[in-house]
């Protein structure tokens, strides 16, 4: 979605490189693949002396034939030239194709172990890092920057780079060896061209950076009418004038810019290209004077005719590739330093190596969960948690009521080891969190998240994932989806627990309502019959009679084991043995449904509040 | 591969046409002609060859020093210059003028693709084709364009090939033909690399498209919670190697595959480039042609195999881009939503259902069957069912969104289809997945009439009904506050807060005389939700409401309510009336009322 850092990119019209992260990416790309990325830099890099090579081989042949046809016919010379010549051409053709396959599978390469390493720090960050503003941008571009195949073409730029500044000396090379004179106006040409060509290929990118902001917009508005989710609200709200206005406000902009800017570089180019034909024509009549003079060949007068051409080629690719390399490394930028970030010595490391017998296997601790005046917040300035209390003690269920942003599931991610309280303590089975490998509260732990994922994938691994090693575990499958009451729609799916979720890649996937993707998450928490149940919201999005059944189908599987239950239908708070109440962050109320409504607090008010809807008839 | 894949290529000579048409329609035609110019003068080249080959045979005799050689070098040196300047102010002339095209063009396309795909009726967004379509247009102006720029670089390719041909036969025809023959072989293997490459993109496409899903699972923020907690990077990462190694074996061994059968063609185009040089060489020693002649054959024969390469090449890209000038043409032809203009009826709007039977296109399940009814000016109703009992499809047919395809629907007696301008102007909708722009709170509410009369205050109002204005109040730019990820000043709004502000969309439209809204509260906490239901009549004041909701408590404010079930009307009445009945609005009801009997 962002194309954030290009904003910046050329901003005061300077480059500025940044050679650490130049050294970073090549050496990432070298590791990446060794073998190939040598031979790449090897075959591309050479591939620059092949043009003064040939301008080379002609200007012999020419002086050869030259010399034969004055001392008298003899074809054998020749010969030997022409089989040299096609042997450079071929050589040529193999340093023009060689390298575009390499480069076939390296992008690739590189753009797929740059994934690689960005799901290795997904793995390895501690979660709260991710609420981190600055962070979370590193990680949006990082990620634009392994799907973008950033590396690849910073490499690229680079070997052309370094290919077009050999053309460029070996040129050189070449107009001195046939005439002084030449190199001397060829380096004049040079110190002319780099910096206007650097100018053209500033002002070319700077044109592009200067409107990413209206084209971002542009295609925002643009893709909305296209778009199929918001096609209907796009013709009931009549919202087609409204973005189109906003669209062509950006398009115009967008529109014009490029006009200009294509009129301008097109003009630039034009007449550099006009400049270099007049140069090329006076450097002739002067190639003439010096071959009436004796002190230049037939052979060297071809060289005055196309060393120019070549030059100013190398010239453009030289000042292109210089700004690729900057831009480039103006994004990969965002990678190494998301990369190199350290975090704190995580918990858990330090202490699996104590290898005490595990604390966790002891199940008979009466005490689930507890809570130990935590306070903790996403952001420093924000708490949410204030001082919380709480025990969840075994076979127990506690229901967690409150309004939104109270604190529930937050408290929910803190109790399933995903973030760390600022301060207080955590208890699982009478073990601290600190001390504990969180990892392993999955296999005791089934939870339904209120905001679950909806993984494009198989209904068999969207189940599944509760316990990944149940992946092929069909009876296993079928039963968790029955208690989440999702086999009927499972049943009547295509492939049943085959069928892929979703159009991303499989045309054929199946689209699920918001109900059906719910009961979906359920059945995750059931999988494998966990001893504990986390359920947040098992039923937002399901109809009275569907959530009614899922809320019997809960209540059956809570007699066997210890849980936690959200819930906003504060009526199903009442299958709990205790409701804990949270407000602001604070753990305010706590006791059975009896208890509370006798407190007449903060509970009884949400209770009564929705009875009152249903009382006339039923209270 | 299905044959659906395999997609054949574009006809060339209609889809130049056709590109060309596009061209005049868009008023860029001056430009395209300009192009004539860069056209003609790839003559240029071939002659300029020649002349060059003049002053190298000059040349050549100054080395021997022959008398009034240097005069007839310099002489040819100066036309030749002279030409090849000329052609390149020429060029200049024409870019200058042609560079106007691409971007008018692209806007141009952009634009007539905005205004009728905004039009088409949804049934296209429902048939998985017309959706590819749909998506191959947009992100593809820039391939119909391509179309044109393939189509003139054909033309320049043939007049620089019959210069270049003649030059060649001028010198020795066994030349030029020797040249045209030999060109073939890299000519049939870059159209097979194309057509190959096509193909095999349609075939990976699935793991191409998995791989990118992949990818985004391992590395976006989004899935983190999940694949930490359910420890699923193992996984996730075996399933991306197992698409990626496949799909890049298949790649490499493709570009394996034609990096020898383009070295092949190279050699054989080398070869006669040699034999060709040969055969100059010895008409120069026999005395039949000069030194320059070998230069001339050099950089023609070259010239000529390049750009037969490259007019074969510019044929291939029309008849791959031709496909999306098909696709352009084929949506532009779309069936469009007759929307009339909302002639300015008085009175009230009185909505009738008669027998009305619905499946989605491509579908024959029926999701509504047979429904009868009729909603009365300022009636409020609230519609209650099982997920997927035809709710929200009901909806959408009340709006016209969808034709039924048994039945008839009438507004104030007449067709629906007559009276679509009328009906949506006077009512005021909010869908279950309500449209979130990026932008201003302010846009994000107007868009609820965004074509209507517009005041401040308005906006103010409605935010202050739906319970949102002291949110707003609180950020620094107040309502002009911009949500959503494409600014950097952007704040977040909540669930809640986002569906508190589709309902001040909804409550904006002042002049709408129907609401309707599809679970306005599903992610509203309790007591904002019973606040919102106790204040919903005041709120709606004597417009009338179509209320999609599973709070049944809230059903009883309504003066009737539906029961949907499998797609018929199972039951209708007032509350009280329903529940008497002990149908299955009384089951619905019960299942909810049960938790809070004391």
């Amino acid at each position: 979605m962002s194309f954030k850092s290009n904003d910046e990119f050329l901003k005061d019209n300077r480059i500025q490189l940044d050679f650490a992260v130049i050294r970073w990416s090549i050496s990432q790309a070298f590791r990446m693949d060794m073998r190939t990325s040598v031979l790449w830099a090897v075959m591309s890099v050479l591939g620059g002396l092949l043009p003064a090579m040939f301008l080379s081989i002609t200007k012999e042949i020419v002086d050869c034939i030259q010399a034969n046809v004055q001392a008298g016919l003899n074809t054998d010379s020749i010969l030997i030239f022409l089989a040299a010549m096609v042997a450079v051409l071929f050589v040529q053709s193999l340093f023009g194709r060689i390298p575009d396959v390499m480069w076939c599978s390296l992008r690739d390469k590189y753009a797929i172990c740059m994934q690689k390493k960005m799901g290795e720090f997904m793995r390895r960050v501690p979660v709260r890092y991710l609420d981190d503003a600055e962070t979370a941008k590193l990680i949006e571009m990082a990620e634009w920057n392994a799907e973008g195949g950033s590396l690849g073409k910073f490499i690229c730029s680079v070997f052309d780079w370094c290919a077009a500044v050999l053309t460029l000396l070996s040129l050189l090379f070449v107009s001195w060896r046939t005439s002084p004179w030449l190199v001397f106006i060829a380096f004049a040409f040079l110190l002319v061209m780099v910096p206007y060509s650097m100018k053209i290929a500033k002002g070319d990118w700077k044109s592009w950076v200067d409107v990413a902001k209206n084209n971002r917009m542009a295609d925002y508005h643009y893709a909305r009418i296209f778009s199929e989710g918001d096609a209907k609200e796009v013709r009931l709200l009549n919202m087609k004038d409204f973005l189109f206005q906003k669209w062509r406000r950006d398009a115009e902009v967008v529109r014009d810019n490029n006009l200009v800017r294509d009129k301008r570089v097109t003009m630039a180019n034009e007449i550099m290209e006009t400049a270099i034909k007049i140069v090329e024509c006076l450097v002739m009549f002067f190639g003439v004077f010096l071959l009436k003079r004796g002190s230049l060949t037939l052979g060297g007068l071809t060289v005055f005719v196309s060393v120019f051409g070549q030059l100013s080629g190398a010239v453009r690719n030289f000042a292109g590739n210089i700004l690729q390399i900057y831009r480039q490394s103006c994004e990969l930028k965002f990678s190494k330093q998301l990369f190199d970030t350290s975090f704190e010595t995580e918990k858990g490391t330090q202490v699996r190596d104590k290898d005490a017998p595990d604390k966790m296997a002891d199940g008979k601790k009466s005490v689930v969960f507890e809570v130990r005046h935590v306070s903790f917040g996403y952001h420093e300035d924000k708490e949410i948690l204030h001082d919380v209390s709480l025990q969840v003690r075994r076979g127990e269920t506690v229901a967690l009521v409150g309004e939104n942003g109270a604190g529930k599931s937050t408290l929910i991610k803190l109790l399933l080891g995903l973030y760390e309280p600022d301060s207080g303590e955590l208890y699982f089975c009478g073990e601290n969190y600190r001390d504990m490998d969180t990892e392993k509260l999955l296999e005791r732990i089934g939870v339904t998240f209120q905001d679950f994922v909806r993984f494009e994938l198989m209904v068999r691994e969207n189940v599944a994932f509760g316990d990944i090693s149940r992946v092929h575990d069909d009876k296993e499958i079928w039963r968790a989806l029955e208690k989440g009451g999702a086999s009927g729609v499972v049943k009547r799916l295509p492939q049943e627990i085959d069928t892929y979720i979703g159009r991303w890649y499989e045309k054929d996937g199946v689209r699920m309502s918001g109900g059906e993707w719910q009961r979906l998450a359920v059945s995750r928490s059931y999988i494998s019959d966990k001893e504990i149940l986390i359920m947040d919201e098992p039923a937002a999005a399901l109809d009275p009679i569907a959530e009614m059944e899922q809320f019997y189908g809960i209540k059956n599987s809570l007699t066997a084991c210890t849980s936690i239950l959200i819930s906003h239908r504060i009526g199903f708070a009442r299958l709990a043995d205790r409701i804990l109440v949270l407000q602001d962050g604070r753990l305010i109320e706590e006791g059975t449904h009896e208890e509370l409504m006798e407190k007449q607090g903060v509970y009884c008010e949400m209770f009564m509040n929705q009875a009152g809807w249903y009382d006339r008839e039923v209270g | 591969m299905s044959a659906e894949e395999k997609r054949k290529k574009a006809p060339v000579i209609r889809t130049i046409l056709r590109g060309v048409s596009l061209v005049y329609e868009a008023g860029q035609l001056k430009a395209l002609l300009f192009h004539f110019g860069w056209i003609l003068t790839g003559a240029v080249v071939s002659v300029s060859a020649v002349f060059n080959k003049n002053f190298l045979n000059a040349a050549a005799d100054v080395v021997l020093g022959k008398g009034g050689a240097v005069r007839l070098a310099l002489l040819w040196l100066l036309i030749c210059s002279m030409v090849e300047i000329g052609e390149r102010v020429v060029n200049m002339a024409c870019a200058r003028v042609a560079a106007n095209m691409t971007w008018n063009m692209d806007y141009y396309i952009s634009q007539k693709l905005f205004h009728k795909v905004a039009g088409i009726r949804m049934r296209y967004f429902d048939d998985r084709e017309e959706q590819k379509r749909i998506r191959n247009v947009k992100g593809f102006s820039w391939n119909i364009w391509q179309v044109c720029t393939s189509a003139i670089q054909i033309l320049r390719s043939c007049v620089v090939a019959v210069t270049a041909i003649a030059v060649l036969a001028g010198e020795n025809w066994k030349i030029a033909a020797l040249i045209c023959l030999t060109s073939m072989p890299a000519v049939l293997i870059g159209k097979r690399q194309t057509d190959e490459q096509y193909y095999m993109a349609q075939g990976q496409s699935f793991d191409e498209k998995m791989q990118r899903y992949m990818g985004l699972v391992i590395t976006n923020r989004k899935y983190v919670k999940e694949m930490h907690f359910y420890q699923l990077y193992d996984y996730m990462g075996e399933k991306f190697d197992k698409t990626v190694v496949g799909m890049m074996k298949q790649k490499v061994k493709f570009a394996r595959k034609y990096l020898l059968a383009g070295l092949a063609s190279d050699l054989v185009a080398y070869a006669a480039i040699a034999v060709s040089l040969l055969m100059i060489s010895v008409d120069i020693f026999e005395g039949r042609a000069g030194i320059g002649s070998f230069l001339l054959v050099y950089s023609t024969a070259q010239n000529l195999q390049g750009t037969l390469k490259s007019l074969f090449a510019a044929l291939d890209t029309i008849g791959d881009k031709g496909r999306y000038l098909e696709d352009y043409d084929a949506v532009m032809a779309y069936e469009e939503e007759e929307v009339d203009q909302g002639l300015d009826e008085e009175g009230g709007l009185e909505i009738t259902f008669e027998h009305v039977s619905f499946a989605y296109p491509g579908s024959d399940r029926e999701v509504l069957k047979d429904v009868n009814l009729t909603v009365h000016d300022g009636e409020k109703i609230a519609i209650v069912g099982e997920n997927g009992s035809g709710k929200s499809t009901f909806i959408a047919l009340l709006t016209g969104l969808y034709a039924p395809t048994k039945g008839r629907i009438l507004i104030n007696g007449r067709d629906i289809s007559q009276m679509l301008g009328f009906l949506r102007e006077r009512i005021s909708c909010t869908t279950q997945d309500y449209f979130q722009l990026h932008g201003s709170i302010e846009d994000n509410v107007m868009l609820g009439d965004s074509l209507g009369p517009h005041n401040d205050g308005d906006v103010r109002e409605a935010l202050r009904k739906a319970d949102l204005l002291d949110v707003v109040e609180g950020y620094e730019k107040k309502e002009k506050t911009r949500l959503g990820n494409l600014y950097e000043d952007s704040v977040d709004l909540s669930g809640g807060q986002w569906q508190k502000l589709a309902m001040a969309r909804n409550l904006y439209k002042n002049r709408a005389s129907l609401m309707i809204l599809d679970e306005p509260t599903a992610a509203l906490d309790p007591l904002a939700e019973s606040k919102l239901y106790h204040d919903f009549s005041r709120l709606s004041g004597d417009k009338g409401v179509l209320l999609i909701s599973h709070r049944l408590g809230a059903t009883r404010l309504a003066d009737r309510v539906l029961v949907f079930h499998e797609g018929t009307v199972e039951e209708d009445g007032t509350h009280e009336k329903l529940l008497a009945a002990d149908g299955l609005y009384t089951q619905m009801y019960h299942a909810q009322a049960q938790w809070y009997v004391s």
